[in-house]
């Protein structure tokens, strides 16, 4: 692999997880403030 | 501060670390210019880096909300930092997948046992057990007051991560921005590296907030499911005609 995908590879991994997670708070405080 | 005031100013932290992330895409994969030893890879460190001070940064709110539930008993500063310490772990666990997608192809291997990595993967056991301490059944003061204390433990251990190159040497290098002897990027690269960290606090603000939230939304719900139980069962036992002690 050249030096790209690495740093692709980092940038989707970080940007997958906050955004995953980011959801999943935000679903978490909407579904028990209902 | 009105609840109508907090939900406007943390909606405003969100756009701010919206835009700020978008900015920080363009500077790290487009602006700066690739490294003359590190090649392109120097673009990992724009995300590796803030990663790792975010989550010294969550350890130390988690650990001051630990110290601060330990002293004053105050529900709300345990609920800080259970919020603060479930984030560490997601920044934790970045910095460390970050790190070894860096290190392959700057050192040949995904992970190697140097000090620095070393004690940043028990950081990440240390809080991984404080998450694990806050879901076991056990008495809600109790166990707030366990998971204080491993709280404690992991702000006690990022100075060792921190100094850990220092003292014991190992592959990871130095301090590169905030050293104080040797500083060893500048300009663009320097500027967009500070931005990324200026991001991810950015980040970790709106989602401690956010967090905080969900910790008191779960605590109002548990508080008002045992009163509906309480309820429930002088009705019924009212109802078998036992004696109800109030």
């Amino acid at each position: 692999m050249n030096q790209w995908s690495y740093v692709i590879a980092s940038w989707v991994a970080v940007a997958a997880v906050l955004i995953a997670y980011a959801v999943s708070v935000v679903r978490r405080a909407r579904k028990l403030g209902k | 501060m009105t609840s109508s005031r907090i939900r406007a100013c943390v909606r405003i932290l969100g756009v701010a670390a919206a835009v700020c992330a978008a900015v920080l895409v363009v500077l790290a994969l487009v602006v700066t210019p690739a490294d003359a030893e590190l090649g392109n890879t120097v673009r990992i460190m724009y995300v590796h880096v803030p990663s790792a001070v975010t989550t010294y940064l969550a350890v130390f709110v988690t650990a001051l909300g630990s110290a601060l539930y330990l002293l004053k008993r105050s529900c709300r500063w345990d609920r800080i930092a259970a919020a603060s310490a479930e984030i560490a772990a997601v920044f934790c666990g970045l910095a460390l997948i970050t790190g070894m997608l860096w290190g392959r192809p700057t050192w040949g291997v995904y992970w190697v046992w140097d000090a620095r990595l070393t004690t940043f993967a028990l950081l990440f056991i240390i809080i991984i057990g404080y998450l694990a301490v806050r879901r076991l059944p056990a008495d809600p003061t109790v166990r707030s007051k366990r998971a204080a204390i491993i709280g404690l433990v992991g702000a006690a251990n990022i100075p060792i991560v921190h100094k850990a190159v220092a003292w014991w040497g190992g592959l990871h290098q130095s301090e590169t921005t905030l050293g104080t002897v040797n500083v060893q990027i500048g300009g663009s690269m320097r500027f967009t590296l500070l931005f990324g960290m200026l991001t991810f606090v950015l980040i970790y603000s709106w989602l401690l907030a956010r967090r905080v939230q969900v910790e008191e939304l779960l605590a109002h719900t548990e508080s008002a499911g045992l009163a509906a139980a309480i309820v429930e069962r002088r009705a019924e036992a009212e109802a078998e005609h036992i004696p109800v002690s109030r």
